[in-house]
């Protein structure tokens, strides 16, 4: 009789192993906790819309009193809305001069001419952006050069548009976000990543979306109602999405580094 | 003024900083490789086995050892998927309940007693299991009998028959020339040119059963389930079926080719998939249940379980 | 003008509507992939009556690919005898004659066909001659820039046994993702498409879609049903609608995952997108009425079967949703805060991502187990109005194609392999 076992080993376990196989990824699951998904919806829904709606009011007469001080000529009004009461300071602005526009007319122009040149040397998608804002400010200069009397919005519609528009966006980011990553149910830190991705985003939107409106009042004070267009179809809701993408991308990276240790807490095979 | 210009920059660069981790990924490219493809990738039902024997016997290449069945007892340092320690027995017996260490019998071994091998168990003759065993991984170069409960965790490669008499779990995969299963036993997947669970004659080999034999050509898919089975006479299916639903098979009916569902499937009572001499396949989503006589030529997989009651 | 604005209205109200129909359609099938039962696919069937298999290679002017390729499909371990190779060589001008040749020398069971003369050009002219001569009973198709693995043949193959299966589709996979923006964007949609919705299409038995390659066909019900249509550009989408409108299905093998070559120039990109707009729309054209009549399709399978035929459709409704609203801001309708909140709709669903939302994408890239290129999600951006126009500028061809019907001629997507 031998004894053949490893000498070092005083180990006592006496079973051997489970069942360790890697999940392909063609067949693989995420690891699903039904309650931790349906936690994390409503509370990350339910909680931040809350806070969304608590604060709107308390933001908005923030951003009029930070408004005020950057520019000094700007006067303070309120827009109702629902039930609440949204502050806002704007600065006068004023309507572009027919030179303005027939200058803004023939450079858009030229610009959709040339980049839709064979020889343009951009690459095509950044060709395709300065297209899209060639074309908005075409539209634009061309209304302003043909019906400049007929122009429905003053800087008060502007910016009770725009308070509107950053509302929607607030109430957006809980939604789209917690939709989104609710889907990772993998520890209840995950709830943590994402309840902590909506708030960075929200107080990014809420940072990001106040600069714009002051930038924005600007620009209609010195440069004209010509950009409004702009201010909405270019650089509205389309660029507020950057950030929510670029915070969600930064919570699956998180949660790909921190929760990822071994591919069985992350995994389950599918079928 | 500077108040503006101040705006103007904090507006770009909270524009801007959203792209920075992307931009940072674009440049550094940390992970810019595509998502890797194994370019030899087969499917092979000996896939385990193979590849383990296949980096022992280098492993032996390397230390110059030709022949296996010469080598005295010893502890060899060997070069498998990494270093580690390898035990080699010739007929000795083992008296560590739980080893941990690969072990290589260079000859026929007989286990009289419980163990529990926490790495692979090779035997390079005939094994017999006389006495409860827990195993990893057990490769036999010839015929393996299981006459004790037997567990194992991974897989099973017997280069002869399996002839199993007691209760066994094989683990996700079972290989050999022949399966002889006579007591209850489960796996995952399971591979050999027949599989049987009795000697009994079944349609196959006995076709001149009373009752009129109802033959069908073809293959058929189903969406829902399906139950096979005639009490007047034997059914032969010349073909295959595919299934959304569970497939339940009972009695005299033989299947010339593949069983597939995306459910479970029950095999009882005489049931005989494939043809002998090729291979055919029983493949299921869920479980697959065998119950009393039958015979599979090929391969059974099951993405839950494979119980085998004879 | 009261009527004016009310229309423009109704548009931006049936343009959300649309979108988020296909919003929540990718939500589902994001929750379906990430947590839901997956069908299983045929590739644990083990059979030795394997089909006689036909590899098709479409191939114009394809010198620095072909030789991988053939390497490749010489390899497999598909039993040689059941196997014959029929690189299709479409008036190249290049090498591509010559290597063939000295392939079919060398090898008996590669049987290249050359087209040249009058014959037509185009992908779906070849295939269609190419099927005149082929021997299997299954075709199996590659681009050539593909480098299928040893065992995916018969992976492919083996979907064939169940008689329901009229196609079979792969998983499409860049090799040159890491290349530069382009290739990484490309890539990461792919993974969205093929990992999440593919897949997700295939367990709900949906329409999942023949992609053209990496994939196959029995040819005894392609012949049947008439081969591919000269005038349609993409042949792929098109036999995904015969066959589902037939009775038969398309299986999708998510393990089949095969490499190919993504445009690394936009200018490459952008002529691949407008043919594959242009063929989607034709397609859109041809199948719209017979999907919604169909009495083969369930109820969802035609709700899906239209949505993925209006998907090349989409980016040129939201170009017009675009002019629509801007229309609406000159006139003074912005204060109707729900045609705002449209917009908000449009954008979230469409500007991150080829067709797919940033959160299929993202699931999808954790089902794979990348890391960092995760980071690549905003980048998506500057994909957004590349789409729009040229995906819009597809449906204009193939509206053209509608009303003249004219001759469509093929335009190969450009190879960057470095010989």
């Amino acid at each position: 009789m031998k004894s053949m076992a490893y000498p070092q080993d005083y180990s006592k376990i006496s079973k051997v192993e489970k069942p360790v196989i890697g999940y392909a990824r063609f067949g693989r699951v995420l690891k699903f906790n039904r309650y931790l998904f349906l936690l994390q919806l409503t509370l990350l829904l339910f909680v931040f819309e809350f806070l969304v709606i608590f604060l709107l009011e308390d933001y908005f007469k923030v951003l009029s009193s930070i408004t005020k001080r950057v520019l000094e000529d700007s006067y303070t009004k309120s827009y109702k809305f629902l039930k609440l009461t949204l502050e806002y300071s704007v600065s006068q602005g004023r309507l572009p001069t027919l030179q303005e526009s027939f200058i803004y007319l023939i450079l858009s122009l030229l610009s959709l001419l040339l980049l839709t040149r064979k020889s343009n040397p951009l690459p095509k998608y950044v060709s395709a952006w300065l297209m899209y804002i060639a074309f908005v400010y075409f539209v634009s200069s061309f209304y302003f050069l043909l019906f400049l009397e007929k122009f429905p919005y003053t800087e008060r519609d502007f910016a009770i548009l725009y308070l509107l528009q950053q509302t929607g966006v607030f109430i957006f980011i809980p939604l789209v976000l917690g939709l989104s990553l609710s889907v990772f149910t993998f520890s209840p830190l995950n709830l943590l990543f994402n309840a902590f991705t909506i708030l960075l985003t929200l107080i990014y939107s809420s940072v990001f979306g106040g600069i714009r409106y002051i930038f924005f009042v600007y620009v209609l004070k010195e440069f004209s109602y010509i950009h409004m267009p702009a201010m909405f179809f270019i650089f509205g809701p389309l660029l507020d999405f950057i950030y929510i993408v670029s915070f969600y991308s930064l919570c699956l990276y998180m949660t790909l580094r921190l929760l990822q240790k071994r591919q069985e807490a992350f995994y389950q095979w599918g079928f | 003024m500077p108040k503006v210009l101040l705006l103007i920059i904090a507006f770009i660069f909270l524009l801007l900083l959203p792209f920075l981790p992307s931009i940072l990924e674009i440049i550094f490219k940390r992970d810019k490789d595509p998502i890797p493809i194994d370019q030899h990738r087969t499917k092979e039902p000996d896939y385990f086995g193979k590849s383990f024997i296949k980096l022992l016997t280098k492993a032996f290449e390397d230390l110059n050892i030709q022949n296996i069945s010469k080598l005295q007892l010893a502890y060899i340092q060997l070069k498998l998927k990494r270093e580690e320690w390898v035990g080699v027995l010739n007929s000795e017996d083992l008296l560590e309940t739980n080893v941990h260490t690969s072990i290589i019998f260079t000859q026929d071994a007989v286990f009289n007693h419980s163990h529990t091998f926490r790495r692979e168990l090779v035997v390079f003759g005939n094994a017999v299991f006389l006495s409860e065993c827990v195993l990893r991984s057990l490769y036999v170069k010839g015929d393996c009998f299981v006459e004790a409960p037997l567990s194992v965790v991974r897989w099973v490669h017997v280069e002869g028959n399996l002839i199993i008499k007691s209760k066994a779990d094989l683990g996700v995969s079972v290989y050999a020339l022949e399966v002889k299963i006579r007591d209850r036993t489960t796996f995952k997947r399971a591979y050999a040119k027949k599989i049987d669970t009795s000697d009994k004659p079944l349609l196959d080999k006995n076709p001149t059963q009373e009752g009129r034999t109802i033959n069908i050509n073809g293959s058929f898919s189903v969406k829902g389930s399906i139950t096979i089975g005639d009490k007047e006479g034997p059914v032969v299916i010349d073909g295959d079926l595919f299934s959304d639903g569970d497939v339940q098979i009972e009695g005299n009916v033989w299947i010339k080719g593949n069983v597939f569902s995306q459910s479970s499937i029950t095999l009882k009572n005489g049931v005989v998939i494939g043809i002998e001499g090729k291979v055919k396949s029983a493949v299921a989503r869920g479980k697959i249940f065998i119950k009393g006589p039958v015979r599979i030529y090929g391969y059974l997989h099951s993405e839950k379980l494979v119980e085998v009651i004879p | 003008m009261g009527v004016l604005i009310f229309l423009l209205k109704a548009y931006m109200i049936l343009l959300m509507f649309i979108l988020l129909m296909y919003l929540i359609r990718h939500y589902f099938f994001t929750l379906n992939r990430a947590f839901g039962k997956q069908r299983l696919y045929y590739q644990d069937v083990l059979d030795e009556d394997l089909p006689t298999v036909s590899v098709l290679v479409p191939m114009h002017n394809e010198e620095k690919v072909a030789r991988y390729i053939l390497d490749l499909l010489v390899e497999a371990d598909y039993p040689k005898e059941k196997l014959e190779i029929i690189p299709i060589n479409d008036h190249s001008t290049d090498r591509t004659k010559e290597i063939l040749d000295e392939y079919a020398q060398k090898y008996p069971f590669i049987k290249p066909l050359h087209r040249y003369g009058d014959l037509p050009r185009g992908k779906q002219n070849g295939l269609n001659d190419a099927l005149k001569i082929a021997k299997g009973e299954v075709i199996i198709v590659y681009d050539a820039d593909y480098l299928p693995p040893k065992g995916q043949i018969r992976t492919l193959a083996v979907a064939f046994k169940d008689p329901q299966v009229g196609a079979v589709m792969g998983r499409v996979v860049p090799i040159n993702a890491g290349k530069n923006l382009l290739t990484r964007l490309l890539d990461i949609e792919r993974t969205g498409g093929y990992q999440v919705d593919q897949q997700a299409r295939y367990n709900l038995g949906l329409i999942p879609q023949y992609g053209g390659t990496v994939g196959g066909f029995r040819k005894d019900i392609v012949i049947k049903l008439g081969g591919f249509d000269a005038k349609i550009l993409a042949e792929d989408t098109e036999l995904t609608y015969k066959l589902y409108l037939n009775g038969y299905k398309v299986a999708y093998a998510n393990i089949a995952e095969c490499y190919e070559e993504a445009p690394e120039d936009w200018n490459v990109r952008a002529r691949q997108l407008r043919r594959w707009s242009r063929g989607h729309n034709q397609v859109m054209f041809k199948y719209l009425l017979p999907t919604l009549l169909s009495k083969k399709l369930s109820f969802w399978q035609k709700v899906d079967g239209l949505l993925l035929l209006m998907i090349y459709l989409q980016p040129f409704l939201i170009s017009l949703g675009l002019i629509d609203s801007l229309i609406l801001f000159f006139l003074g309708e912005m204060q109707i805060i729900g045609s705002y909140l449209f917009l908000l709709f449009i954008f979230a669903h469409n500007s991150f991502g080829n067709f797919a939302p940033f959160f299929e994408i993202g699931t999808a890239l954790v089902l794979d187990g990348v890391k960092e290129r995760v980071f690549l999600l905003p980048l998506m951006f500057f994909e957004f109005i590349f789409n729009i126009i040229y995906a819009s500028l597809g449906f204009i061809d193939a509206l053209i194609d509608l009303i003249t019907k004219r001759t469509v001629i093929w335009q190969k997507t450009e190879r960057f392999r470095n010989a």
